[in-house]
């Protein structure tokens, strides 16, 4: 459960940071920030999900 | 201006998918009866009848299994990247009749990819648990290894249908090498079958990565190597940025050449 706790605080989180970045940039520069805040995203998602695995003793 | 682009994205995908069985009496159901009838293939052909064994493993289906989740993937990327590359002369009559925002069209394909895989799946998921298998933790990163391999996708294919506009030639030649990187990565053999040269060139195909996260979260019911795939994410977004990169400074030519 708190595998899936973690994926949806994670992306909430992103989900909220992406809604701010995309109003406050324009044009091309909002793209690539997206793009960084997206790479972030999975980076964290794959960076992060062992360590809950060992919390949660799955690993 | 972001509804409307989502919109357009959203029509596209729809009419792809409503227009790849128009005119057939099953229709949409056609979706279902492809990748149900391929399952289905795998698993009886390759465990029942021809009997082979996936090393390691007891499991008659186990090897079915282990090209099933191998395949469906990689037909997703394959088509990603193919479509992709000729999109801007596939819709070519869309792009030079309405001013159609480009990067959205690949969104498209990706999407309707995605929707064509997430059938498939849901198909395997169903196989799956009628054979009583157990799900574990791992599949909550299936999504996530998805999502990667459709972003490395788009990345390349954004680069060579940019490029293919003034090229015409990468667009055979795209198709030649999505052969031949088929073959390259273990999708109806086992990585460890390779000489000692071939798996240590193994390393360099990101897609080895991404085959053998689905391998190891349906066949082995573990989760998939974290390390190889937060490297591949960080090098699927800067191919991703500079294929944005190069198309932007050709977006012009682009559709002056169309």
């Amino acid at each position: 459960m708190i595998e899936l706790f973690f994926i949806t605080g994670w992306t909430v989180i992103v989900v909220l940071a992406g809604n701010f970045l995309r109003k406050r940039f324009l044009g091309a520069k909002r793209i690539y920030m997206l793009l960084a805040l997206n790479c972030l995203y999975l980076v964290g998602i794959f960076g992060c999900y062992p360590l809950v695995l060992q919390i949660s003793g799955k690993l | 201006m972001v509804s409307s682009r989502i919109s357009f994205i959203l029509e596209m995908t729809r009419r792809d998918f409503v227009e790849r069985f128009a005119g057939s009496i099953l229709g949409s159901l056609w979706a279902f009866i492809f990748p149900l009838v391929n399952l289905l293939v795998y698993l009886i052909v390759f465990g029942k009848i021809i009997g082979a064994r996936l090393p390691g493993t007891s499991d008659m289906y186990a090897y079915g299994i282990y090209i099933a989740v191998g395949i469906i993937p990689w037909g997703s990327f394959s088509n990603t990247v193919t479509r992709s590359t000729n999109i801007f002369s596939d819709k070519k009559n869309i792009i030079t009749k309405l001013n159609t925002p480009l990067p959205s069209l690949f969104v498209h394909v990706s999407l309707s990819e995605a929707l064509t895989f997430i059938i498939s799946i849901t198909l395997m998921f169903i196989i799956l648990a009628l054979k009583g298998a157990s799900f574990h933790c791992g599949y909550f990163l299936l999504p996530f290894v998805f999502y990667l391999q459709q972003i490395l996708a788009i990345g390349i294919g954004l680069l060579t249908a940019s490029l293919s506009v003034f090229i015409t030639d990468i667009r055979q030649l795209v198709s030649v090498v999505m052969q031949l990187w088929f073959w390259f990565t273990p999708i109806i053999y086992v990585v460890d079958i390779l000489p000692d040269f071939a798996q240590k060139l193994m390393v360099l195909n990101p897609m080895f990565y991404i085959v053998d996260g689905y391998h190891n979260i349906f066949v082995y019911g573990a989760y998939p190597v974290f390390k190889p795939l937060i490297i591949l994410t960080v090098i699927s977004h800067l191919l991703l940025a500079f294929s944005y990169m190069t198309f932007r400074y050709l977006e012009k030519d682009i559709r002056d050449f169309l």
